[in-house]
């Protein structure tokens, strides 16, 4: 159980305190204190309060604060709609009533809808320590600095999400967001390994444009995934319903319909 | 450190510890109704509360984050004494059924209607999306919401909610609130956790992380020393007593295969040994300090691997016979390892545990061969709805066990309380008087609290400690060690006419019991009894084998075996009409069951005993299939504007029981008060099904007094008679029936007593509305005759009586029509509609009656779409919340989503009333399976038809 909870006065002090006393930063508490969560921690620095939570454009930016609920985020109509579309993935309001986006990107759950969403619209985090560095390098390298804004630049291209699930309050199979712009694609996918990954390769070669097809990108994205077998669902049913997603995905972003 | 929050608006300090989690925090400051039903998973939303301004789960924080902040719970929002618009919404459309989590679901429906005051059925979903209910099936609450919406406005505002039946009839057939929906809706204490005194002990149980072992060894001397700890139970000090778990009537058809603690453990979560200590957390101390050695042994999980010649023996155990032992007995019994322990068989059963049979039986009537020979087709299929599918009641399986002097104090979630009494007496080897138990309000059952599962073990540890103890099931034992629905393998074998008669029945069914027998026969029979008989065939075989595993155990769930030989029968029949080249629709007419037949297949099915034809009365068949087929647009093709997706549609037959004719029992006393109102005793347990409603208004219609003036106690083995119990659907056929003998006799006395004090003859004198006695020279009011009655001179309390036994059957049937969307692309399955017309008689309570079937069809297509318990090769069920196993919420159910009643009038049962609560669960995997077949042509044979599953016969992978 958790004996300490600090509560700050500012940021900086939460950052003071988290390292000082090797405690855990507690937000809205959806994955700190899940049951289910891998976290045991004994002491937490609370972060309510703290954050901003508001969405705000800044020149040719959107800048939306880390302590905003993804309920509140779904809410706001400036967030670009996949982004919204990716928090109301979630199927219960109640935890998109406490689950804040800075806390969702920290987690970094394969199974998050958010994350395959930032990283296809490249979004960016803003650290409390003045650092701003992309979502995806944040995940991969960046995870100790505590996040105070998430950064939306203005994207070129269509970006769509979507998700493949048993039932909709079940584990979900597949989370993904793809966006397809002149010059760039991006394709993130996430519940194939323990965190989000990107296609490389397979976006490489729409980029290129070597993929044109819906039948190319399946099959390019049939080579790039070998997912294991899961709790309920084959690997062989696992890698097909992401080529198939993806691929169906990639052609909607394209404007192409079949 | 010290909180400060406003709950319920009233400012309160509250001395916690930071992580202290709330929800538990709000029980410890007396608010019982925030529940956990979950432990903090945040699926269920039992816990869910409003904090400043949103509804949040409560399990999901802890006591540091609600410090300064404002706090309500249900008691907000009746804090005036009476019920807001919500909830009384919510009572009168009929959604509160066991109410386990209506506390929640009120808050919700509250903060929506504040937030967006004239919502539409895509924010209804949105807001009840934190909300799991087991129960109703979700439609019903659109309708709550509507109401809720008006009465904001009017309070008084009323709408029709349900049809309503019988204009001759004041209360049965009629809209009238469940007499104990207000309650539950306010979030009273009124379940077993509430009763829990202070300085109570808890108990935990240590569960074998083995499928199959034996216990070489087992030391508790270092958990027994911690300060706190009372006493530790294990195979050493408790009772060598055989029971079976099985709460069903003496002599039951299931083995006596169990002990208290065994030596050997058969699943993976079998009792080890059990703690009673001081609190949770020393509890689960001591449970980590119990040192056993185990033998582990090769766990058998399949029906094949069980019948394997070879096979790892689950029971190879000494096994008795009350009567009937068979010859070579002793020849069997020899050489046999003692740490195994007895099989007793009250009767043959065809059971024989050292080959993992626990039961089996054949029959049949007409000869098969010859009708398979007098076929023009046949077809053979093997049907497998063996996934392991998991009730999942809200509130978990608990009791509360104390001694008042000598005598044992059991306060139950329990669908039988009077098997309770009687098996944890001989467990105790004490006699039934010395044991009271107490059904309190049940948050669920669904027939997996027909079955003791921690009730006698608590009761034992009570009576030799003398100390009160509460036990809880946490929601992983509740899948480790509750029981669920047997896994079967049905190969059917069909034969019939060019012209789609049916000449050749054949079911061959094989089920897997898990390791102990509750149950064993007499679910995978009724597979059999609940299926064949819809169609009319002369040449019937059924051959039941049911296997011992070490899977988790199996018991009764609603439908007990009959959704899985539904599946098996409904799809034979359609893929007979596939190969005919006729419509299912046809095929289903031209052989299913009519009023006014002889279902002789029943001589062959009786539970446990010689079975009896059995004629029908009453069947609503007719008009349910002509207006299903009506509403469906049966033949009309549907296409979808997305290429990738085909729709089908689908139909299925559906028929139960009402209770076991022959079996049960049911009892009922009805006493005037001196105020002349009226207090009814039923044995009979309401799970939240009604069954108190019924029997009230019945009451209240024979009597012709108001339904407030019946109060109504039930389930309670010191002050109630005898009911067998709530399963079977035979709570409205018997007890309900029992309620009504009781006020018919009361009725009787009403009438002998009046006519003396009225001086007039008994046949010039009525009973009127409202409550009194009119004769030819006066009137007399009930108040004034039991005023006469119970003076001093007066001939006693005017006390009624009822017992209701029979040899009749009263069959609910059924037609459910599904129409599905499957994208071919993903496999991905909508149910876009599905509509379950239903003939369960006289429906007493119209609008409960609906929710009932709601709920069940929901059960159903959870089973067929999404539910399944997974096990590791050694038999480890891995997904043990409830998340992870995949039950459906509001967001899946079917966007058209109808339940129609059926009315017909059955002369056996009460008012002409049938069962309802289980036959609805029997339609939704047929319906569904055939819709898709009819959308992409191909048959989905196993549980759960998944995504997967349709792109692999299609080829896609």
């Amino acid at each position: 159980m958790i004996q300490h909870a600090y509560k700050p006065a500012s940021l900086e002090e939460a950052v003071e305190l988290r390292n000082k006393e090797k405690a855990i930063y507690l937000s809205g508490g959806t994955q700190v204190n899940w049951a289910g969560s891998n976290l045991h921690p004994e002491k937490v620095v609370l972060l309510e309060g703290l954050l901003p939570d508001t969405v705000k454009k800044v020149n040719d930016r959107l800048e939306i604060g880390a302590g905003i609920t993804l309920q509140a985020l779904m809410d706001t109509r400036d967030v670009p709609e996949p982004l919204r579309r990716a928090a109301e993935f979630i199927f219960s309001r109640s935890v998109r009533n406490m689950a804040t986006l800075g806390g969702n990107i920290a987690a970094n759950r394969t199974d998050s809808y958010v994350i395959p969403a930032l990283i296809a619209l490249n979004a960016w985090v803003k650290t409390v320590d003045g650092g701003e560095i992309p979502v995806e390098e944040y995940l991969t390298r960046g995870k100790d600095a505590l996040i105070e804004w998430v950064i939306l630049p203005e994207v070129a291209g269509r970006c769509v999400v979507d998700r493949a699930a048993l039932s909709a309050a079940a584990y979900p199979t597949l989370t993904l967001a793809v966006r397809v712009a002149d010059g760039e694609t991006v394709i993130a996918v996430g519940c194939l390994a323990d965190h989000v990954i990107r296609l490389k390769a397979v976006e490489e070669n729409i980029t290129s444009g070597e993929l044109t097809s819906e039948e190319a990108v399946f099959n390019a994205v049939c080579e790039a995934v070998d997912p294991p077998d899961s709790l309920k669902e084959s690997g062989p049913y696992r890698k097909y319903i992401t080529a198939t997603m993806v691929a169906r995905a990639v052609m909607e972003c394209m404007g192409v319909t079949s | 450190m010290k909180i400060r929050i406003v709950l319920n608006g009233t400012p309160r300090e509250i001395t916690t510890e930071p992580g202290e989690n709330v929800q538990k925090l709000l029980k410890r400051v007396g608010i019982n109704s925030v529940r956990d039903s979950d432990n903090g998973y945040a699926f269920a939303g039992s816990d869910l509360i409003w904090l400043n301004g949103k509804i949040v789960y409560a399990s999901l924080l802890i006591a540091a984050q609600i410090d300064g902040k404002e706090i309500r719970t249900v008691e907000w929002l009746s804090r005036d004494g009476v019920l807001s618009p919500v909830q009384s919404a919510m009572v009168d459309a009929g959604v509160v059924q066991s109410g386990y989590n209506m506390p929640a679901a009120a808050l919700l429906l509250d903060d929506l209607l504040n937030r967006i005051p004239n919502p539409t059925k895509e924010d209804i979903r949105d807001a009840l999306s934190p909300l799991y209910v087991r129960d109703s099936g979700y439609e019903q609450f659109f309708k709550a919401v509507e109401l809720a919406v008006a009465r904001r406005k009017d309070p008084d505002y009323i709408t029709t909610i349900a049809p309503e039946f019988r204009d001759d009839l004041r209360f049965v057939g009629k809209v009238k609130r469940k007499v104990d929906a207000a309650k539950l809706a306010r979030g009273e204490r009124v379940f077993v956790e509430d009763r829990v005194e202070p300085g109570s002990c808890v108990m935990k149980v240590l569960r074998s992380p083995h499928a199959h072992a034996y216990i070489n060894a087992i030391d508790t001397s270092e958990a027994k020393e911690i300060p706190g700890v009372v006493e530790i139970f294990t195979y050493e000090n408790t009772p060598e007593v055989w029971y079976t778990q099985a709460g069903q009537c003496f002599p039951e058809p299931s083995p006596y295969d169990r002990r208290l603690i065994g030596r050997k453990v058969r699943h993976v979560g079998d009792r080890v040994a059990a703690v009673v200590a001081e609190t949770e957390e020393i509890a689960e101390t001591a449970l980590e300090r119990i040192r056993v050695d185990y033998e582990v042994l090769p766990p058998v999980l399949t029906i094949d691997e069980a019948a394997a010649p070879d096979a790892p023996i689950i029971h190879h155990s000494e096994t008795r016979y009350r009567t009937g032992a068979p010859a070579d007995l002793e020849e069997r019994n020899k050489d046999l390892d003692p740490r195994e322990g007895k099989v007793i068989y009250m009767f043959p059963i065809g059971g024989n545990p050292h080959k993992n049979i626990a039961a089996s039986v054949s029959g049949g009537i007409g000869d098969i061969e010859k009708g398979f020979a007098e076929a023009d087709v046949v077809i053979e299929r093997t049907y497998e709805p063996s996934s392991h599918v998991q009730c999942t009641p809200l509130e978990t399986h608990t009791v509360y066990t104390k001694m008042e002097g000598d005598r044992l104090i059991m306060h139950c979630s329990t669908q039988v309380p009077f098997h309770v009494r009687r098996i944890t007496a001989s467990v105790l080897g004490i006699s039934e008087n010395r044991i009271r138990v107490v059904k309190e309000r049940v948050g669920g059952g669904y027939g997996s609290k027909q079955d003791i599962l921690l009730e006698e073990l608590c009761a034992y540890a009570t009576y030799k400690t003398g100390r009160a103890i509460f036990y809880q099931y946490s929601r992983r034992e509740e899948f480790e060690a509750a029981s669920t629905r047997k896994p079967m393998k049905i190969r059917m074998k069909l034969g019939a006419k060019k012209d789609g008669t049916l000449t050749a029945i054949y079911m061959d069914l094989k089920a897997n019991t898990g390791p102990y027998g509750a149950h064993a026969l007499t679910v995978p029979m009724n597979a059999c009894s609940k299926s064949l008989p819809l169609f009319l065939c002369e040449n019937v075989k059924f051959d039941v084998t049911v296997y011992y595993s070490n899977i988790s155990p199996t018991g009764a769930y609603q439908g007990y075996g009959a959704p899985k030989g539904s599946f098996a029968m409904q799809m034979a029949a359609a893929e007979m009409a596939e190969t005919l080249g006729m419509d299912p629709f046809e095929f289903i007419e031209k052989n299913r069951v009519r009023e006014g037949v002889m279902l002789e297949i029943l001589k062959c099915l009786g539970e446990g005993r010689e079975g009896a034809a059995a004629p029908v009365e009453s069947c609503g068949l007719s008009p349910a299939l002509e207006q299903g087929a009506r509403m469906i647009e049966w033949g009309k093709r549907e296409v979808s504007d997305d290429p990738d997706v085909k729709i089908g549609k689908g139909v299925a037959i559906v028929q139960q029981g009402s209770g076991l004719p022959g079996l049960d029992q049911s009892n009922a006393t009805i006493k005037m008060l001196g105020d002349g109102t009226f207090m009814l005793f039923t044995g009979g347990a309401d799970l939240g099904t009604g069954l108190d409603t019924v029997c009230v208004k019945m009451a209240a219609e024979e009597l012709a007094t108001d339904m407030d003036n019946i109060g109504i106690l039930s389930g309670d083995t010191d002050n109630t008679p005898f009911d067998s119990g709530a399963f079977a659907s035979s709570g409205t056929f018997f007890s309900g029936s029992a309620a009504l003998l009781a006020a018919r006799d009361m009725k009787r006395k009403i009438l002998e007593a009046a006519a003396r004090v009225m001086g007039e003859s008994e046949e010039d004198l009525t009973i009127t509305y409202p409550g009194k006695v009119v004769g030819k020279k006066g009137e007399l009011t009930y108040k004034e005759l039991a005023w006469h009655t119970q003076a001093g001179e007066g001939i006693g309390q005017l006390i009624g009586e009822g017992h209701f036994t029979t040899d009749k059957f009263a069959f609910p049937y059924g037609a459910h029509f599904a129409q599905v969307a499957v994208n071919t692309r993903t496999g991905a399955i909508e149910v876009q509609k599905y509509y379950a017309l239903m003939d369960a008689g006289m429906p007493i309570n119209p609008e409960l009656a609906e929710g009932q079937i709601y709920g069940a069809v929901v059960k159903s297509i959870g089973h067929t779409l999404y539910e399944n318990v997974v096990y590791d090769r050694e038999g480890h069920p891995l997904n043990t919340e409830l998340r992870s196993y995949g039950p459906p919420i509001i967001k899946d159910i079917p966007d058209d989503f109808k339940a129609v009643l059926i009315y017909t009038d059955d002369p056996y049962g009460p008012y002409g009333a049938k069962s309802v609560s289980e036959v609805s669960v029997n339609g939704a995997a047929p319906a569904i399976a055939s819709a898709i077949h009819d959308a992409v042509g191909v048959w989905l044979r196993s549980w759960p038809i998944t995504p997967e599953a349709v792109l692999k016969e299609l080829g896609k992978i």
